[in-house]
């Protein structure tokens, strides 16, 4: 009987109201397109990050044309060739005689699929010499499009498994010093202190400097979500020690002491799940925090190094004006972390107003 | 008489408040003779809680042990390390709390609880466990262990609570039993039933119990001795049979004398 009638988890419920909002839904939704794009970058990018052609440096978007004189035909670009205006700036003009098909499916450089399956097939792609910059290109003329999906990727990633380890730690200095108060108490929430105390962007600079410069890039990721989430646990710590000090209290923490189960088990299995709804908008209101982290790094030529695109060194490209100005199309990193920040920030926020439980009513 | 289980030795229990120093408990000692119930009875306040949770060192921090013994099987509990505390608690002494309710952890299935002891104590295997799971609630008489191990707390009555609860605190053959105030929150015919329970209990499983309790009229059934507390100090304690019949300290008559009308 009570099982055909169940009521709703809090959970449930939570996640019953959070899938009526639409802006969050949306946000969902552009996040998972994103994340998506991310892991199947090999395929969805006509070109590999790293695949330049200085010819079409600063190449603007190349218009894909669905209409031959009045006719709809298969898309197609034009060619497009290089001269020099009276003051030797860049100029592309197309050339109408050379037209490129754009092939679904088309075959590129080889890769292998989730790095599992090896495969040349590219979502879209031109028949070379032909050359197709959905977003333009940058300064050595790769294709901005490709490089944005690579990108994301790292910028991405590093978000979540930045969160993934900061919260580690978070929760387990924090529910270990609620839960043992006293001198650990002590001495972990002055450790935390002192790592809140540092302003955040310089200490990020410290650390950096710290990690030796021969590292190559996969180190350096690595050494940066290391950093990034060594400064992001201590406020986390904080609140979740507040929470597990009135936790600890509860009888079932004492019922399972006299059960003999240890203190690790206790604050991972009876403490720390409490304070879940508190830390899940937690994490996603933080992930921005390390996308924003890592593409600043990047963006000071600290982070992620040419050839490998991330989101932040991408924009390192538009810090003149004068490149702006001529080649708006090197912004289209910004607007990415823009709208993954947003997305996070919002999905935060509706998910902290769904799981606050004194809003059952509506 | 049997050899006796626990012993429990001019236990002294203060608590520092600010500057002053309140005594909670006073020189209590108690022996609990091995495959007996003991009742440990006493109005609020009196220390009896104190006592239970001071045999496993389970009292918060506020409260210090000032002096005193405990000896559980020739060890002195107080003195052993946490290590070896922590084999203990549960395998061999377990406690049952007043409120279930309370005591489960809401967000965890009653079999998940259960099985959590299992894994701490045991090298059973998933599998194994599971039929432990159903053959405990069975043994502390809930018919249906199946749904029972997989609902939470909230979902389950009571009584059922209380046996669920009982399940887990025997899960490991312990061989002592705290229950404090095991019943306090149940209608009198369950009071019986849970007390029925026990009894049996401890004739399948060769358990002794210390049960702590207000209600002297309970114990006096299901007792073999008992002891009676009040303001931290044990002031009469002896046979249950004789301390019913022939109470010789005040309080005792008081407490008697609520029972009887």
């Amino acid at each position: 009987m009570i099982n055909n009638n169940r009521h709703h988890s809090q959970f449930q419920l939570a996640l019953q109201r959070f899938r009526g909002n639409k802006t969050a839904m949306a946000c969902v939704f552009i996040l998972g397109f994103l994340y998506f794009s991310a892991v199947f970058a090999e395929f969805l990018s006509p070109y590999s990050y790293k695949d330049e052609q200085r010819q079409y440096s600063y190449c603007p978007p190349t218009p894909v044309h669905f209409f031959d004189q009045g006719r709809l035909t298969w898309p197609y670009v034009y060619g497009l060739q290089l001269s020099f205006n009276e003051f030797y700036k860049r100029e592309y003009v197309t050339d109408v005689n050379t037209k490129y098909r754009v092939k679904l499916f088309a075959s590129g450089e080889s890769y292998k699929l989730l790095g599992l399956i090896p495969t040349r097939v590219h979502l879209l792609g031109v028949e070379s010499p032909g050359r197709i910059y959905l977003l333009g290109a940058d300064s050595r003329g790769r294709d901005i499009f490709s490089r944005l999906i690579f990108g994301g990727r790292v910028s991405l990633s590093i978000g979540l498994i930045g969160v993934l380890i900061s919260f580690t730690i978070g929760l387990l200095i924090g529910g270990a010093a609620g839960y043992y108060g006293g001198r650990v108490d002590n001495y972990l929430m002055r450790l935390c202190e002192m790592v809140i105390m540092f302003p955040g962007f310089y200490l990020l600079l410290a650390l950096r400097s710290a990690v030796p410069d021969d590292f190559n890039s996969v180190q350096v990721y690595f050494a940066i979500i290391l950093i990034l989430s060594f400064i992001g646990w201590a406020s986390l710590a904080r609140i979740i020690r507040g929470m597990c000090l009135s936790l600890r209290e509860r009888e079932y923490v004492l019922a399972a002491k006299s059960l003999g189960v240890n203190d690790f088990h206790i604050i991972t299995q009876h403490i720390l799940p409490h304070t879940l709804s508190y830390s899940i908008f937690a994490v996603m209101l933080s992930i921005p925090g390390y996308i924003l982290g890592e593409s600043a790094l990047s963006l000071i030529g600290l982070g992620i190094q040419d050839p490998f695109a991330s989101w932040g060194n991408m924009l390192s490209d538009a810090m003149s004006i004068v490149r702006i100005k001529f080649a708006p199309w090197i912004l289209w990193p910004a607007f990415f972390i823009f709208l993954t920040v947003i997305c996070f920030n919002i999905i935060g926020n509706v998910l902290r107003d769904c799981l606050d439980p004194n809003l059952k009513g509506n | 008489m049997n050899e006796t289980l626990l012993t429990i030795k001019d236990l002294s229990v203060t608590v520092h408040d600010g500057s002053e120093k309140k005594i909670l408990l006073n020189r209590i000692c108690l022996d609990v003779p091995s495959l007996s119930i003991v009742g440990l009875v006493g109005g609020s306040g009196s220390g009896k809680t104190t006592t239970g949770l001071a045999v496993l060192k389970l009292l918060s921090p506020a409260l210090k042990i000032d002096d005193g013994e405990i000896i559980f099987q020739n060890e002195n509990l107080l003195k052993i390390a946490l290590s070896k505390l922590q084999q203990i608690r549960g395998k061999a002494i377990s406690m049952i709390f007043q409120e279930p309710l309370q005591a489960f952890n809401p967000v965890f299935t009653i079999g998940y609880q259960i099985e959590e002891v299992l894994v701490m104590h045991t090298t059973l295997n998933t599998k194994q466990r599971k039929e432990k799971i159903l053959s405990l609630l069975d043994k502390v008489g809930i018919k249906d262990p199946k749904r029972v191990a997989g609902n939470y707390p909230h979902q389950l009555s009571g009584g059922m609570r209380q046996r669920a609860m009982i399940a887990q605190a025997i899960a490991v053959d312990p061989r002592l039993i705290i229950a404090d105030e095991p019943t306090s929150n149940l209608d009198v015919t369950l009071q019986a039933r849970i007390m029925e329970l026990f009894l049996q209990l401890r004739d399948e499983l060769k358990l002794t119990l210390l049960l702590i309790t207000h209600d002297l009229g309970m114990v006096s059934h299901i007792s073999d001795r008992v002891a009676v507390m009040n303001q931290g100090q044990i002031v009469e304690q002896g046979i249950t049979k004789e301390v019913i019949e022939n109470p010789q300290q005040e309080y005792t008559k008081k407490l008697l004398g609520n029972i009887k009308f």
